[in-house]
């Protein structure tokens, strides 16, 4: 099957959304209505429609939940098996080498200034570490890689990737579910 | 000893005015750490996330994994500007180091893995500081903060994970394993090629000299940090 010209196309749009968005500029506040349907909406197409929604206070308690040894691994889990369904339908239509490439160049540029940004809102904060700052620029990368993903595979936009992208949009940091409940910073 | 002073290239468009042998060995350090920064980020990285124990640790692993894959680019992007064709630049075309033979299993190989390869690949960085091609220097000295961070993270998991018995066993076996692999990244002892890049200020200490600062840095995280063991090495050719 010749591969379809449009994977660069898709993913290229996502890296444009992904190239504006002042990441962590929300972390802390109260949740906005739209936040909490865009949370739910991600859960339910998850699969934990019935999983509670909390917000996360500061950064420490950001750290302290994303680093819980009592997480709940069921929705990585989850999100790792719609990863390999996506990437193999993706990889069919487009070509496994260039889709990859295409998904690399487009988390790189979102990744390096989600980590100023991550940076700069830590110090911002009174936090020094280096580690939380590149923690919370890997969650941007992922869910930038999986939201570039779903468009590679022309997934539409209740797909759970796009609608965790928009958390992250919008200038949140999911963290998961941790003892039963969904924390949403 | 001759009075022979090499050139200061500034710039990648200055390279190509330079002697052949100058310009071989620049374009074939480039390859190098092109070629390795990517087979790091693919075979150790990106696996990695997999195993990591948490989400926090997942993400961050996410972010290093980035980190290398720009390395990568950053290494590739000069080596264009110095007319080194794309696929020169890809681990396909190159048979990889030892290291990278052994498919990651564990998230302890993975602390040990940034402990001491990432520790190497910092000394063979840490050389390039004062490269007479510049591009290369300047490129160094943009990595260098982060490749010393990859190995703190290596030093922070595996002091947390050597906090448990049982993770004690599994970052010993993980060193047992790989750290034979490692002085070996710094080629022969009395190496002709390694002459020819004094030579030409490109780097600037022995193997040898290089390797003994290895084995006491990782001597000294290892034995004296961790209260681990290092398994013997054998000398290099």
């Amino acid at each position: 099957m010749t591969p379809e010209p449009v994977a660069a196309d898709a993913v290229a749009a996502l890296a444009r959304r992904a190239a504006s968005p002042s990441w962590f500029a929300a972390v802390g506040k109260a949740l906005t209505e739209a936040e909490r349907a865009d949370a739910a909406s991600y859960l339910g197409a998850l699969g934990f429609a019935a999983v509670a929604i909390d917000g996360v206070a500061d950064w420490p308690q950001a750290k302290a939940l994303a680093d819980a040894p009592d997480w709940d691994p069921a929705w990585w889990d989850e999100e790792e098996r719609l990863r390999i369904g996506l990437l193999d339908a993706a990889a069919a239509r487009h070509g496994r080498a260039r889709l990859l490439e295409a998904l690399s160049r487009a988390t790189q540029g979102a990744s390096d200034r989600a980590h100023g940004q991550a940076a700069l809102a830590t110090i911002r904060a009174g936090i020094a570490d280096l580690a939380l700052a590149r923690a919370a620029a890997g969650a941007v990368t992922q869910a930038c890689y999986l939201a570039a993903l779903a468009a590679a595979a022309a997934a539409g936009a209740e797909h759970p990737f796009h609608a965790k992208f928009r958390l992250f949009e919008s200038g949140r940091w999911p963290l998961g579910i941790v003892a039963g409940r969904f924390r949403l910073f | 000893m001759t009075d022979f002073t090499p050139p200061q290239v500034k710039t990648p468009d200055e390279l190509d005015a330079q002697p052949a042998e100058f310009q071989e060995l620049v374009r074939k350090i480039v390859i190098s750490h092109a070629v390795n920064e990517l087979y790091g980020a693919q075979v150790f990285d990106e696996p990695a996330i997999a195993y990591a124990p948490t989400p926090y640790a997942k993400w961050l692993t996410c972010r290093v994994a980035m980190e290398e894959y720009g390395h990568h680019v950053r290494f590739k992007e000069l080596g264009e500007q110095i007319g080194i064709p794309n696929e020169q630049m890809t681990p396909s075309s190159h048979r990889p180091l030892s290291i990278f033979e052994f498919p990651l299993k564990t998230w302890e190989e993975f602390c040990v893995i940034k402990l001491l390869a990432d520790l190497a690949e910092i000394l063979q960085v840490e050389d390039l500081l004062h490269c007479t091609f510049q591009p290369l220097r300047n490129l160094a000295r943009m990595t260098m903060p982060e490749e010393r961070f990859h190995a703190q993270f290596g030093k922070d998991f595996c002091t947390e994970l050597c906090r448990s018995d049982d993770g004690r066993k599994k970052v010993q076996e993980a060193i047992d394993h790989y750290f034979p692999y490692l002085p070996a990244f710094f080629g022969r002892t009395g190496s002709k090629n390694n002459a020819l890049y004094r030579h030409w200020g490109i780097k600037q200490r022995t193997n040898e000299d290089m390797r003994a600062d290895y084995l006491e840095r990782a001597r000294a995280l290892v034995v004296d940090h961790l209260k681990l063991t290092l398994p013997a090495v054998p000398e290099a050719a």
